[in-house]
């Protein structure tokens, strides 16, 4: 990457960081939660929205939500345009500047970045029961449930099963646009 | 949005605790967390920095609790909690938990192939052999099926960079290690074993009429796309032949698409199984391969890519020309006002 390049992404930071900076806190996360609602829902391909997908989005919420602005007297953006192109630009121009091995033996290995980069934030509903109750098996173990009991303070069946409970009221949608 | 009170009322107070410390972070919390755990510097791997909403998905504020993408809570109380707990325990947790993974993907087949005769490592030393085994074996009429089972395959600086010196270090030390001779490994020489029928009497018995051998390294920590040559097979395969291995057919896989597979497949999972080893299909995903066999989608990986004419597009483009996979869609800009 030469000089140029790098100047170039280090000023795409700084204007997704800015635009971060105008998103308002707590009250972004109603849109936010929308949008990945809708995502969910047309299983994370939205065929008239084709440019969001969850893992930019869940990078706009997590630095949202440690640097978004809680302050009165701040004029807020409320759209998420601003922002996610920004993180766009930032991804695209991060990209452009890879050095990808042009060894045919090994020439996608570079995807392995992209899938862990993507994968976390793919959680179809469908897979969700599963998930929960096979870790919940795994840790029924006796040795499995005396850890869990010293690192979480309760039983591993319990534990599992309320984390499952407390995804509900999270589901249902609740406006808190202009907090 | 929800209240503590809202979770009060499904829980013990204990259980509440244990799911506040565990899920929930406050913005300082988060800030902390963030900057000494997950912040990269380099404006160049920004867009590959870990997220902080993995490990704490719930955002408290005041006495309110914002969780915008709820379904990562699941993530979080999963692999979220097999990540942090390997770090913070080390071997004091990944021992019991690879124990209790084998005796998992021990019940898990024997739930559904009745007729199989299935063998750990601990039946096979008891029957007499030293030789090197892996965790779990399915033998059914002129089949075995072996499982080496190993939690991860690759390690952090692989999957943010993947760089290949560090892929090529995690694969020697964990997928393909030559000189402990372990997992991909072990598989082969267990199938050596078998072939060659040198094993004490009563466990030859117990694999004489078999023919056919299914060879997997089951990982926890899924590899999505490790079967491909491009991505991680060649990879392993020159491992393999520098340390006199050639031409080894094994497969990788992780423990959630076993258990997909023995869902949707129960009884007939070995015939999957059989099929799945086939030529055609060997360098799928098992996931996509059930995905095709069923119809359901939601195991197919959806990746995307940033626009601009950069050189993961231009590869990944060739590989989909030439195996006439679906084009991965671009994350274009979002037309304003939208």
């Amino acid at each position: 990457m030469d000089s140029g390049d790098a100047r170039q992404l280090r000023i795409a930071l700084q204007r997704y960081k800015y635009a971060v900076g105008k998103m308002p806190y707590p009250g972004a996360f109603a849109s936010i939660h929308e949008l990945f609602r809708e995502l969910s829902d047309h299983r994370f391909h939205i065929r008239h929205k084709p440019w969001v997908n969850a893992y930019e989005l869940a990078a706009l919420t997590n630095y949202v939500a440690m640097f978004g602005t809680d302050k009165r007297n701040h004029k807020p953006f409320f759209s998420l345009d601003k922002p996610l192109n920004e993180f766009k630009k930032l991804w695209k121009l991060a990209e452009e500047g890879s050095s990808y091995s042009d060894n045919s033996d090994y020439i996608a290995a570079f995807i392995l970045r992209i899938i862990y980069q993507q994968l976390p934030f793919v959680i179809h509903s469908d897979r969700i029961p599963s998930m929960f109750s096979r870790m919940s098996h795994l840790f029924s173990t006796d040795a499995m449930n005396a850890y869990a009991k010293r690192k979480l303070g309760v039983g591993s069946r319990e534990f599992f099963q309320c984390s499952q409970i407390s995804l509900r009221p999270f589901l249902a949608f609740t406006d808190v646009q202009g907090k | 949005m929800c209240k503590e009170s809202d979770l009060a009322a499904a829980m013990t107070p204990d259980t509440l605790a244990g799911l506040l410390a565990t899920l929930f972070a406050t913005r300082a919390q988060r800030l902390t967390f963030h900057k000494e755990k997950l912040e990269v510097q380099k404006p160049s791997e920004k867009p590959y920095e870990l997220n902080s909403l993995l490990r704490y998905p719930v955002i408290r504020h005041a006495d309110e609790f914002y969780c915008p993408y709820p379904q990562l809570i699941a993530y979080a109380v999963t692999r979220g909690l097999f990540f942090r707990f390997s770090e913070e325990d080390g071997k004091h947790f990944r021992e019991p938990f690879r124990k209790s993974t084998e005796s998992h993907v021990k019940e898990v087949l024997k739930a559904v192939l009745s007729n199989a005769e299935i063998l750990t490592e601990e039946d096979e030393r008891t029957l007499g052999w030293n030789g090197k085994t892996n965790d779990v074996t399915a033998i059914m009429g002129d089949c075995a099926l072996l499982i080496e089972c190993k939690l991860s395959g690759l390690y952090l600086e692989s999957k943010r960079t993947a760089s290949l010196q560090a892929i090529i270090s995690d694969v020697r030390m964990q997928i393909a290690d030559p000189e402990e001779r372990r997992g991909i490994f072990q598989l082969y020489e267990k199938s050596q074993a078998i072939r060659s029928g040198r094993f004490p009497a009563r466990l030859r018995e117990k694999y004489r009429n078999v023919k056919k051998i299914y060879p997997v390294l089951l990982l926890f920590d899924e590899i999505q796309m490790a079967n491909r040559a491009e991505v991680l097979g060649n990879i392993i395969q020159n491992e393999l032949k520098s340390n006199g291995v050639e031409g080894f057919k094994y497969q990788i896989w992780h423990l959630e698409e076993l258990d997909w597979l023995t869902e949707f497949a129960k009884s007939a999972s070995m015939d999957w199984i059989a099929e799945k080893f086939e030529a055609k299909n060997e360098a799928v995903d098992l996931s996509s391969f059930l995905a095709d066999k069923t119809g359901n989608d939601f195991l197919r990986l959806t990746l995307y890519l940033p626009e601009g004419d950069t050189k993961a597009i231009r590869i990944l483009q060739g590989l989909v020309d030439a195996e006439s996979d679906p084009t991965p869609p671009r994350a274009g800009r979002v037309p304003s006002g939208s």
